[in-house]
């Protein structure tokens, strides 16, 4: 599409020199950049690249799905633009997966995040999501199952650096067998960002007979005129009662057990805007249930 | 910034120092000796002094929470003795200390109904009077030096179980210089059914204050005990650093409630801490109104099946002030439960945390713990965060946490003005709403001064 770039770092910085000083000094990765007004509705798939550069302009809009594991972004946002991210990470075939993802966010953008964790590795995940500029808006969901002895170590920050600024959160997590999970989740509000609204919940399913979570949810506020800055977090298993119910209606334990946890997270499935990646997302999370079921 | 804070304090009087024996300034092997000589202590409790003192000092001081930079430890006096010998009625005592005692109301609450007034003035207790009932029943209140004394095989027994030295700097620091506290014993089946309490009083300029309580309630038997500080203005800053051990046995159940107002310049770092055994019930009520810093975190060891733990807390900070607080409840036996309710109010750049633990062990199945921490942020210079930490291991358990941080609606303050409030008693009435789950659960009059005390902190800054 007109005016779209999508280059290595390098050859971006040959092409375009002036236009990547600003914001990295990276060498190896990929370069994305937007114009102004341009809406790119299809979405932006890849599948391996170790470090993305995202700048958009003023009021363009782009959806980018990556599934690999280990993702490194920074996004610049652009006043009135749209971004639309999804993370599907799975089938890692490294051991380790350390991804950093930052989101800048200028007046009356929108930042859009979906994260799917079902790698069977390491995770580390470390996300900010920062709120500049007035009327700044993001909404992060995400969806992590564990199994076997598989780790992971999240920390998401929602940075309230001004007025009118939305952040909303929602996390739901599935951890089997012997997994361990360790979650922290901080909201910071500076004195300049009146009339925040801030919301974080993380919901945790534990269905491993060994499997243990740490959730950390962080608050710093220092200002008092919010529209809402409030945390939940809730950890628990399946309610014998359902598991029973569904069983006297001739369910099989394995069957009954991998609906309730599709019901569980079906909430954010839901908010999948994308209705293939829906699918797609729907098909990943019944594979990664059905396996030592 | 001594001005400011003794206009506002109402509580800001202060008797001229007339003291029998003070330690020289400072910390060393020295003066612990000296202490532990002047109190004519057993060879074990020297030792133990001695000991934890090596722990203090090799150990660093808190790298995470609030700001302790202002504390000199080399400023501090270890040991104020007031008066040679403990007086055992009201008249016995001196006048001025009777004085300092009758402005706080000591003796209007006791006429009410008070079963014993253990006050501590400085570091010694100088008045004790436990009403003859308890005395009967087998019931043991007394000051932990007197304890020491008479009934050495019991305070051995039980002493540093609970937090030993080891635990973080400042119990070590208060295991070698400790003074004062209380000591309570109440036998198998003996329900306590008037609230036990002690006033604690910081008198003499820099001097510390290191009482040591150690609560021991046997099986089955029940105890509510008050501790209500107020401390005179100083400009030097002073430390509270207190221990407090309980041990609550099967099916017994033991209710702490504090309430800290300390002048706002201490340093007010506290180890509270309680075990529970099997079907029995702990609760910590705590309110936060006073003081420079505060790191206090009561926390619950859970250590009995069916054992249950309550944590109730109002903090309140305003300017100058910085209270880190929260608590802690450990699960490790299944069927166990706990409830934690935090409400803090910012305001005048006040600034509240909340740093809380629950711990869900592997064995602890049928576990549940809920946590709720609320606050309000009175004006846009004031802060609050929240540092909740969650630690599950058992998936047969139910958790949840819930925070939220708001300030007082302007509909609320304008419905109440319609009805002819003033800004000030609007504002009290929300805060007294907010906070009523808590004070409710204080004895009647604890509870009057607590609204009053808030009522006193908002005089002056809003309207």
């Amino acid at each position: 599409m007109e005016g779209v770039i999508s280059l290595s770092l390098k050859e971006a910085r040959n092409c375009y020199p002036g236009l990547l000083e600003r914001y990295t000094k990276k060498d190896i990765g990929v370069f994305i950049y937007v114009p102004k007004d341009i809406k790119i509705r299809m979405p932006y798939i890849t599948s391996r690249n170790p470090y993305t550069l995202i700048i958009m302009e003023p009021d363009s809009e782009l959806t980018y799905v990556s599934e690999n594991d280990s993702v490194s972004v920074e996004a610049y946002i652009g006043p009135g633009a749209h971004l639309y991210f999804l993370n599907l990470s799975r089938d890692s075939k490294d051991i380790y997966t350390d991804s950093n993802l930052s989101f800048f966010l200028k007046k009356s953008s929108i930042c859009d995040l979906f994260f799917l964790d079902l790698a069977k590795n390491r995770v580390k995940r470390d996300v900010k999501v920062s709120l500049l500029e007035e009327d700044a808006t993001s909404n992060i969901r995400g969806i992590y199952i564990l199994e076997g002895n598989e780790l992971l170590q999240y920390h998401i920050l929602q940075e309230h650096k001004a007025p009118f600024t939305t952040s909303n959160l929602v996390y739901k997590g599935i951890l089997k067998d012997d997994t361990k999970g360790l979650f922290k989740g901080e909201i910071t509000i500076e004195k300049e960002a009146v009339q925040s609204d801030a919301y974080q919940a993380n919901y945790t399913l534990i269905l491993g007979e060994n499997a243990s979570i740490d959730t950390i949810p962080i608050l710093e506020i220092k200002n008092n005129d919010l529209k809402r800055c409030t945390h939940g977090a809730t950890v628990g298993q399946i309610d014998e009662d359902i598991l029973f119910y569904m069983k006297s209606r001739g369910l099989e334990d394995k069957e009954a057990l991998k609906l309730i946890s599709i019901g569980f997270l079906e909430e954010i499935i839901e908010d999948i805007s994308s209705e293939s990646i829906k699918l797609k997302v729907l098909k990943y999370i019944e594979e990664k249930l059905e396996v030592n079921n | 910034m001594s001005n400011e804070i003794s206009t506002n304090y109402r509580y800001g009087f202060r008797d001229p120092e007339d003291y029998v024996f003070k330690t020289k300034k400072g910390l060393s092997k020295e003066v612990i000796e000296e202490i532990s000589w002047m109190k004519m202590e057993p060879e074990w409790m020297r030792v133990f002094r001695l000991k934890a003192y090596e722990i203090f000092i090799s150990k660093p001081m808190p790298s995470w929470g609030p700001n302790l930079s202002g504390l000199d430890f080399d400023e501090i006096y270890y040991y104020i003795k007031p008066v040679e010998k403990e007086g055992h009625s009201w008249e016995d005592i001196p006048s001025y200390i009777r004085n300092t005692f009758e402005k706080l109301g000591i003796p209007e609450a006791e006429k009410k109904y008070l079963a014993g007034v253990s006050a501590q003035y400085e570091s010694e207790s100088v008045y004790h009077n436990l009403k003859k009932q308890w005395e009967k029943q087998g019931v043991i209140f007394v000051d932990t030096d007197t304890a020491i004394r008479e009934y050495p095989d019991l305070v051995r027994e039980y002493i540093g179980t609970v937090v030993p030295p080891q635990d973080n700097k400042f119990a070590a620091l208060n295991s070698a210089v400790w003074s004062g506290g209380s000591f309570i014993y109440v036998p198998k089946g003996v329900y306590v059914d008037i609230p036990l309490q002690a006033y604690f009083r910081i008198n003499a300029q820099n001097a510390g204050q290191f009482e040591r309580t150690l609560i021991i309630a046997d099986e089955g038997s029940y105890l509510h005990y008050i501790e209500g500080c107020t401390a005179p203005i100083y400009s030097s800053s002073s430390l509270h650093s207190a221990v407090v051990e309980i041990i609550v046995k099967k099916g017994a159940r033991v209710r702490y409630s504090t309430v800290q107002n300390w002048s706002n310049n201490v340093y007010n770092l506290v180890t509270k801490r309680a075990f529970a055994y099997e079907d029995s019930i702990m609760e910590w009520v705590d309110g936060n109104l006073g003081s420079k810093v505060s790191m206090k975190y009561p926390s619950v060891y859970l250590y009995g099946k069916g054992a249950r733990a309550e944590l109730l807390s109002i903090a309140f900070a305003g300017k100058g002030q910085h209270q880190d607080v929260g608590g802690k409840v450990l699960h490790f036996v299944p069927y166990t439960s706990s409830n934690i309710v935090s409400k803090s109010i910012s305001k005048d750049s006040g600034h509240n945390s909340y740093r809380g633990l629950v711990y869900i062990g592997p064995e602890a199945e049928g576990s549940r713990c809920s946590v709720r921490c609320d606050t309000l942020i009175l004006d846009e210079y004031s802060r609050s965060d929240t540092y909740p930490y969650m630690k599950v291991r058992n998936r047969n358990v139910s958790l949840s946490h819930e925070a939220s941080v708001s300030k007082i609606g302007e509909e609320q303050l304008f419905y109440l003005r319609s009805r002819g409030l003033d800004e000030i008693e609007a504002n009290a009435m929300v805060i007294r709403g907010f906070i009523e789950p808590i004070t409710k659960e204080f004895p009647m009059e604890y509870a009057v001064e607590l609204n009053r005390l808030i009522k006193i902190q908002l005089e002056g800054t809003i309207g």
